[in-house]
C-alpha cells in the first residue's frame, strides 16, 4: 500500500498518475447520480413522507409491509414477470430467425434490412401512440383490418379488455424492441465463417441441424448479452403502458414500473413507492447477477 | 458458388413468404400513420379500403397547424441542443474513462473496483433515481436542459464506458509505448494515437447515445418540467393528451417528430449497423 501511495505522487510518472486523476470527477459525479439516489430511497423506504410540509418520520419496515399486502403490487410484480418473460421470449425467437433469413443471399436485402430496423429508430412515445390508434375501438385499423377478413362481426375495444390489452400491448412492445435483436444478432451472423456451414452440410447435416449446431453457438455470447440486457430493460417499461392503456383495464397491464411512477406522483406515497423502488432493483440486480455468472461459467466475461 | 445457388433455390419460397410478411407487419403500421397525416377527418373511414386508401388530396396543412400547435422549431431546437451536447460530452468522456481504466485494469483492483462501480450503474433502474433525482437537481438549481444533459452523461456512461474498454482489449500496446519512447506524454498519446484509433467506437457510441438520447422522454418529463421547455417526444405526449381526438392532426405531429430522427437514420444507415456491429461483436 505505501508503495502504491508513493508511486501515485511522483511527478515525473505522468502515466500512473493522469488516469487517477481523469477517473476521479466520473466517480464523483456517478456518487450523485447513482449511489447518492439509492442511499435516499433506502432511507426514504423506511420513512413516513408528509408531502405538504415535507416531513419525514420514521416508520420501520411497515412500508414494505404495506407494499407485501397491496394486492395491486402483487398484481403488478404478475404482469411484470408475465410481461417480460413473453416478450424477451419472442423478441429473441423472432430476432434470431429474422437475423438469419437476412443474412440469405437475395436481391434486394440491404432494402429489406433496412426496412426491418425502422421500428428500432422510433421513439417509444409515438410508437406507443401509433398502437394505441391502431387498436382503437371506434376507428382502428386493426378491426376494420378483422372485419374485413370477416374474422369478427362487430368492432371490439381491444385496449378495454383485460384479456385483450395485455396482448396489445405485448404485440406492440414486441413491435418495436425484435429489429434491435434482429440487428444485433445479424451482426454476431458476419463472424461465423462460410466454412464451417459447408464442412457440416458435406457431413451431412441439413440446415435445422446446421442452425441449432452452429449458429446458436457461435452467436451464443450475443444472445446472452442480449438477454441481459433485454431482460433490465423490459422490466422498466413505462412510456408504452403509460400511452396505450395506463395500466388498465382492471391494473391487467399495470407494470411495475408504471406502478411505482404513479404510487410516487399520483397518490403521493414516497416512503412506499421507494420500498417498491427498491425491490426492483434488487430484483434486477439478482437476475443480472445470475446471467453474468453464467456467462462466466461459458469462458466468457463481459 | 454453384452450392449458394441451389441453396438459394430450395429455401426460396418459404424464406420469401417469411420475409414479405415481416416486411409488411413492419411496414402496414407505418403506412397508416403516413395516409392519416395527410387526410381531412372527414375523409376517416371505417373500413379497411377507406383506411388503406390515399388521401384526396396531399396536403400539408395537418402539418402546418401541427408544428404551430406544437412549437415545433423550439421543441427541435431543444432536442437537437440535448442530443448534440450529449453525444459530444460523451465521446469525450466515456472515451477517456474508458482509456483510463481500460489500460490500468491489469493487475490493479483499484481500477477493477472502479469499472464495476461504473458499470453496475448499468442496473439501476430509473424508477428507483427518478424521485431522489427530481429534488436533487431542483435544489442545486439544475433542473433545466443542463441538468438534463448531465443526468445523461452519466446515465450512458456504465454502457459506454464497457464498449470502450472492450474495444481497447483488442488493440495492442505497440503503438502507444512507441509514442512513450518518444517522450510523448499520456495525455498527448491519448488525443494524437488512441482517439483516432478507437473511431469506429466513437461511432458506436455516438450512434447508441443519440438514438436513446432523442427518444428518452422520461427524462426530460421529470426533470425540465418546470421550465416549459419541450423536447419533441415531450411535446408529442403533451400534444396526445391536449389532442387526443384529432388523429390526423395528431399523426402530422408525430411525423415531423419522426422526420428527423428517420433522416439521420438514413443518412447514417450503414455507420449505425456497422456501429452497432462494432459495439456487439468487439
Amino acid at each position: 500500500m505505501p508503495s502504491k501511495k508513493s508511486k501515485l505522487f511522483l511527478k515525473h510518472d505522468s502515466s500512473k498518475v493522469l488516469p487517477r486523476l481523469l477517473l476521479l470527477p466520473g466517480m464523483v459525479i456517478i456518487a450523485l447520480v447513482f449511489v447518492y439516489p439509492i442511499c435516499y430511497a433506502l432511507l426514504m423506504s423506511f420513512h413516513k413522507v408528509n408531502v405538504s410540509n415535507q416531513t419525514w418520520s420514521f416508520a420501520g419496515i411497515s412500508n414494505y409491509i404495506a407494499m407485501f399486502k397491496d394486492q395491486y403490487f402483487l398484481k403488478a410484480m404478475g404482469v411484470t414477470a408475465k410481461f417480460t418473460v413473453l416478450s424477451v421470449s419472442f423478441e429473441m425467437v423472432i430476432g434470431t430467425l429474422m437475423a438469419v433469413l437476412l443474412n440469405q443471399n437475395f436481391k434486394g436485402r440491404g432494402f429489406v434490412r433496412g426496412i426491418m430496423i425502422i421500428p428500432w429508430a422510433l421513439p417509444t412515445v409515438v410508437n406507443a401512440i401509433m398502437w394505441k390508434w391502431i387498436f382503437n375501438a371506434n376507428y382502428g385499423a386493426f378491426n376494420a383490418l378483422l372485419t374485413q377478413l370477416n374474422l369478427i362481426d362487430t368492432y371490439k375495444a381491444w385496449l378495454a379488455r383485460p384479456d385483450t390489452a395485455f396482448n396489445c400491448l405485448l404485440f406492440a412492445n414486441v413491435w418495436k424492441e425484435t429489429p434491435y435483436v434482429v440487428l444485433l444478432v445479424l451482426a454476431g451472423l458476419q463472424s461465423i465463417p462460410h466454412e464451417l456451414y459447408e464442412a457440416a452440410s458435406v457431413d451431412g447435416c441439413g440446415p435445422i441441424r446446421g442452425f441449432f449446431k452452429i449458429t446458436i453457438p457461435m452467436i451464443k455470447q450475443i444472445l446472452l448479452i442480449l438477454l441481459i440486457t433485454k431482460t433490465i430493460w423490459t422490466i422498466q417499461t413505462y412510456d408504452v403502458v403509460s400511452i396505450m392503456t395506463a395500466g388498465g383495464p382492471a391494473s391487467s397491464t399495470q407494470l411495475i414500473s408504471y406502478y411505482v411512477q404513479k404510487m410516487s406522483f399520483k397518490f403521493f406515497d414516497f416512503g412506499v413507492g421507494s420500498a417498491m423502488a427498491f425491490v426492483i432493483m434488487l430484483i434486477t440486480f439478482i437476475l443480472s447477477v445470475c446471467y453474468v455468472r453464467s456467462m462466466a461459467k461459458n469462458g466468457e466475461v463481459i | 458458388m454453384r452450392k449458394k445457388n441451389k441453396a438459394a433455390r430450395t429455401v426460396n419460397w418459404p424464406v420469401t413468404i417469411l420475409l414479405i410478411l415481416g416486411c409488411v407487419t413492419i411496414f402496414f403500421p407505418l403506412y397508416m400513420a403516413v395516409i392519416i397525416a395527410f387526410k381531412q377527418p372527414s375523409e376517416m373511414t371505417n373500413d379497411i379500403a377507406g383506411a388503406l386508401a390515399f388521401p384526396a388530396s396531399w396536403s400539408f396543412a395537418n402539418f402546418a397547424e401541427a408544428m404551430r400547435v406544437t412549437d415545433f422549431w423550439r421543441s427541435l431546437g431543444n432536442s437537437l441542443l440535448l442530443t448534440v451536447t450529449t453525444v459530444v460530452l460523451s465521446v469525450i468522456i466515456h472515451g477517456l474513462g474508458g482509456y483510463a481504466i481500460g489500460r490500468s485494469m491489469k493487475g490493479s483492483k483499484l481500477y477493477n473496483l472502479a469499472y464495476l462501480y461504473i458499470v453496475s450503474g448499468m442496473f439501476v433502474p430509473f424508477a428507483i433515481l427518478m424521485m431522489p433525482l427530481v429534488k436533487q437537481t431542483a435544489q442545486m438549481g439544475i433542473a433545466n436542459r443542463f441538468g438534463v444533459i448531465l443526468l445523461y452523461t452519466v446515465f450512458f456512461m456504465p454502457l459506454n464506458l464497457m464498449l470502450y474498454r472492450g474495444y481497447l482489449t483488442n488493440i495492442p500496446l505497440a503503438l502507444e509505448e512507441a509514442a512513450r519512447v518518444d517522450g510523448a506524454t499520456t495525455w498527448k498519446t491519448y488525443w494524437s494515437i488512441v482517439f483516432p484509433i478507437m473511431k469506429p467506437m466513437h461511432a458506436t457510441v455516438a450512434v447508441l447515445t443519440a438514438m436513446s438520447t432523442w427518444n428518452d422522454v422520461m427524462t426530460p418529463l421529470v426533470i425540465m418540467s418546470g421550465t416549459g421547455q419541450n423536447t419533441l417526444p415531450l411535446a408529442q405526449l403533451n400534444f396526445q393528451t391536449q389532442f387526443g381526438t384529432n388523429y390526423n392532426l395528431a399523426f402530422a405531429s408525430y411525423l415531423l417528430a419522426l422526420i428527423p430522427i428517420l433522416l439521420f437514420y438514413i443518412v447514417c444507415q450503414k455507420q449505425i449497423l456497422n456501429g452497432v456491429v462494432n459495439g456487439a461483436v468487439k
